[in-house]
């Protein structure tokens, strides 16, 4: 119908943004893999609360970024061959990983919110199942435990919250240590430096700044790996597919 | 005229409660190298001033609610050479003050250190409340502008794709 230089350009643009999005998409499926395969080790933090979406999101971005690597190369392929009944299947599939991919990205965020958007369900968390004798408390416990060494600090918000409200801890170890020794700064042969000091609260002797920073910018940066690129993928996929349903609309 | 006069009053009434008293007591804060001096069941105090070194110190204290007096005779003896402390308190031997233990938590005390004759300065200290972790609020703070955002627009892009996939197929079939 459309002249045959335009079409041959149509064509030719339909296949060089396949080809980006077949990119985008690959790069989409290895950044959902970091996120699943959890560097940090926080995973317990969401999982115990049963708020782990953020990683939900990323197992779905690691099936639609690889499906759209797989169908813009078979985009390639329906482009070249000019056939309507392939650009239709094309256009399908698309449409349908794009629904799943949107889903990813706002599950992504809004879980993000619930998890970290204040200090508050963290520090809940933690004053009720660190120490706890279960599996979700020995989950807390190690996860805590090394976040407190590795990152030093204490508490959620500072080492305060642990003489500020009851805890798990403090109900099974009584009130002689304040706070846990993971606080407590200790040497290269992993004893701590200095009890004493620990546990009248000198602050030379232990941790005494908060570890919600950390948590928090560890699952912000999965968050912003899944939902805003997931997002900037969406957006050149969505112009990307206006363009081959004008290019479908001009063959045969 | 007046008002002059009543703030010299106040002033000089600030300094009542050293009168009697020959040396401040206080509770440690974060200046003196601790995180808190005020814990749910003990609280951290100043030592006396290093003129009265070797003499051996009481504490009394008051509990305000149920008017409790209670002395503690020879806690300490005041030592400014070294480190060293005969009561074996971790803040002592460090000089960093005396931990008054035992406390009940939410209760407002009234301190003073007794010297041979001199006595120190009140001090009116609280110790902390211990709050239920069960009363903590987790419910969701507030919509970050990211989730907003992204929802919006996503959806949009959604319905509107939608919209044009359905009118692409309907349009080339007529």
């Amino acid at each position: 119908m459309a002249s045959g230089g335009g079409m041959t350009w149509l064509m030719i643009i339909l296949i060089i943004c396949n080809a980006f999005a077949s990119a985008a998409g690959l790069a989409l499926f290895a950044l959902a893999i970091w996120v699943a395969v959890d560097g940090y080790r926080l995973y317990p933090i969401s999982g115990v609360s049963g708020k782990d979406d953020i990683f939900a999101g990323a197992w779905i971005a690691i099936f639609t970024g690889f499906a759209y690597f797989c169908t813009t190369i078979f985009g390639i392929y329906a482009a070249l061959k000019k056939r309507r009944s392939l650009m239709l299947a094309y256009l399908i599939i698309m449409f349908i990983i794009f629904i799943f991919e949107c889903a990813s990205c706002i599950t992504a965020a809004t879980n993000r919110d619930y998890l970290v958007g204040n200090s508050n369900l963290v520090k809940k968390q933690m004053l009720r199942y660190y120490a706890e004798n279960s599996d979700k408390g020995a989950q807390i416990t190690n996860t805590w435990n090394r976040v407190m060494q590795d990152v030093q600090c204490c508490g959620a918000d500072s080492a305060l919250d642990w003489i500020e409200y009851n805890s798990t801890f403090r109900q099974t170890y009584g009130t002689t240590y304040p706070w846990p020794l993971n606080c407590c700064k200790r040497l290269s042969s992993f004893e701590v430096a200095d009890p004493e000091g620990c546990k009248i609260g000198q602050s030379s002797t232990m941790f005494t700044t908060g570890c919600f920073n950390y948590i928090e910018s560890v699952f912000s940066r999965y968050t912003w790996a899944v939902s805003w690129y997931g997002f900037s993928v969406q957006m050149f996929v969505f112009f990307l597919l206006l363009i081959a349903m004008v290019y479908y609309t001009q063959l045969g | 005229m007046r008002a002059e006069m009543l703030a010299v009053l106040f002033i000089l009434g600030g300094f009542v409660p050293l009168i009697d008293a020959d040396f401040v007591l206080r509770v440690l804060t974060t200046e003196d190298g601790v995180l808190t001096g005020r814990f749910p069941d003990s609280l951290l105090l100043s030592l006396p001033p290093c003129n009265y070194s070797g003499q051996s110190v009481d504490l009394e204290y008051l509990n305000v609610n149920t008017n409790e007096y209670k002395t503690l005779s020879n806690i300490f003896t005041v030592n400014c050479t070294n480190g060293i402390s005969t009561a074996g308190s971790a803040a002592l031997s460090r000089n960093l003050g005396y931990q008054v233990t035992n406390l009940t938590n939410g209760t407002e005390y009234k301190f003073h250190y007794k010297i041979g004759a001199t006595n120190s300065s009140y001090v009116l200290a609280t110790t902390r409340r211990v709050f239920d972790y069960n009363g903590i609020d987790e419910g969701l703070p507030a919509r970050s502008g990211a989730m907003v955002v992204i929802t919006v627009i996503l959806s949009l892009a959604m319905f509107f794709l939608l919209i044009c996939l359905i009118l692409s197929t309907v349009m080339s079939t007529s």
